[in-house]
């Protein structure tokens, strides 16, 4: 049998406290009323909280008498006025009138952001290892096409390249070998930059996206906490 | 406060216009019609208007603030910019109770200068000092009574001080300006069930503070 401290540690003071306020569920009330009937320390916690509640209260100022006078006046200068009715950064995404307009808005640009982040950065690798291998696939067994799938396009590409080109003894064969080669990777380097090029540009795109987007969801917050 | 010559002279300055928007309000209450009535205006770029409203409201709300930032500077700054943000913001006031609308701004500034004072606690954290919205005692009251209650007062005032800026919030709204829980929620922009939570933990952690101090609020 525990002794009645310790049986009381056991005990939900969080739930007192709500019971002592009303605010207790129905479930809740048999078990707290059980706790309060048993153990002196929760009974002494219930009638606490219940003092110090009207304690607090008592100090509500009374209707007319007793409100503090503000140390200051807060009316507004004709200077504070202009200055308050230039629009900021906020107030600009403020013209979209609702918080919700610009939370929605907002959402969907960080979504379309972040998914245009993750494409830009993924798809391709995904894509172009898969097609660069299949290029080299025949040549170089299944092995090839695993690690393809996770290698850059362009790289993938000219490394495919450089591993048909093997040495003969002969050296005009070699050199014809070479040029051709060459003249092979002028269009896949063409390719790369096109693409890398397109590439940055959708990740810059979906960057941008994704900074507006949090923009417009901060300020949606900050409208809301502004009363607008 | 209808009756004063301020407010006359308010609703005095554009009659026709006056009469135009009044015929958009439904609210019959007269203090909703009044900010109503000073609200449009001041939209149409009256500041007297404006200023009319802060003339209203500036006790009310600095009595609200400084209960929830002790330091007078500070509060009298959340409550500078609680008007500052009304005004930039009046055109988007949907009606309703404009005093609610004009405290949970002036709750969200006060809430915003604690949590920077936390971040940058450059100052001790200077003990209640403002004794003057605390009610006044009675002429029935003998001088025993009122040296107990200013006592209790300060004590509590003392242990709101050290709880939480959320917990001292959402008791003083509560406890203190009377508003209920689903009111409170809105003002804060969090759940009622966190409202609650908040009051009921915020007390067990005054009584925690003023376990020593409790004779004073018993029987």
């Amino acid at each position: 049998m525990p002794s009645g401290s310790l049986r009381h540690e056991s005990h939900d003071a969080e739930l007192v406290a709500r019971f002592s306020a009303g605010d207790a569920t129905m479930a809740e009330i048999d078990e707290a009323q059980r706790w309060i009937e048993t153990c002196p320390e929760c009974s002494a916690l219930a009638s606490d909280l219940r003092a110090l509640a009207s304690a607090v209260r008592e100090t509500r100022p009374l209707a007319g008498a007793g409100a503090p006078a503000a140390p200051r006046d807060f009316r507004l200068t004709p200077g504070d006025a202009a200055r308050l009715r230039r629009p900021g950064p906020w107030q600009i995404f403020g013209t979209l009138r609702t918080p919700g307009a610009l939370r929605g808005l907002g959402g969907a640009l960080a979504t379309l952001g972040l998914v245009g982040l993750l494409v830009s950065a993924g798809l391709p690798a995904l894509l172009g290892g898969v097609g660069g291998s299949a290029a080299s696939g025949s040549a170089e067994g299944p092995d090839a096409t695993v690690f393809g799938a996770f290698a850059p396009v362009a790289p993938a590409a000219t490394a495919d390249t450089r591993l048909e080109i093997k040495a003969t003894g002969d050296p005009q064969a070699d050199a014809e070998a070479e040029a051709g080669a060459t003249t092979a990777g002028e269009p896949a380097a063409a390719s790369r930059d096109g693409a890398l090029s397109s590439q940055a540009t959708v990740a810059l795109g979906s960057f941008a996206a994704l900074v507006l987007g949090l923009a417009l969801l901060l300020a949606s917050r900050r409208g809301s906490r502004q009363g607008t | 406060m209808l009756d004063s010559p301020r407010f006359s002279i308010a609703v005095r300055r554009t009659p026709l216009a006056v009469e135009d928007r009044r015929s958009t309000m439904v609210s019959d209450d007269p203090v909703h019609r009044r900010d109503g009535i000073l609200i449009e205006r001041a939209v149409g770029g009256d500041l007297d208007a404006f200023n009319d409203l802060v003339l209203l409201y500036q006790n009310m709300l600095y009595g609200l603030v400084v209960r929830m930032v002790p330091d007078r500077d500070q509060a009298s700054d959340a409550v500078q910019e609680a008007f500052f943000s009304a005004y930039r913001n009046l055109s988007r006031f949907r009606g309703g109770s404009f005093k609610s609308w004009i405290s949970r701004i002036a709750v969200n500034a006060a809430m915003d200068a604690q949590r920077l004072k936390k971040r940058r606690p450059a100052d001790p954290y200077p003990e209640y000092e403002d004794d003057s919205w605390q009610p006044p005692s009675g002429e029935a009251d003998d001088p025993e009574t009122t040296a107990l209650q200013a006592e209790r007062h300060r004590v509590i005032n003392g242990a709101l001080a050290q709880i939480t800026t959320d917990q001292r919030a959402a008791i003083v709204l509560f406890d203190v300006e009377g508003y209920d829980y689903a009111e409170i929620a809105t003002m804060t922009d969090v759940s009622i069930g966190t409202v609650k939570s908040r009051i009921h933990r915020g007390r067990l952690a005054m009584r925690d503070l003023l376990l020593d101090r409790m004779d004073l609020f018993r029987g």
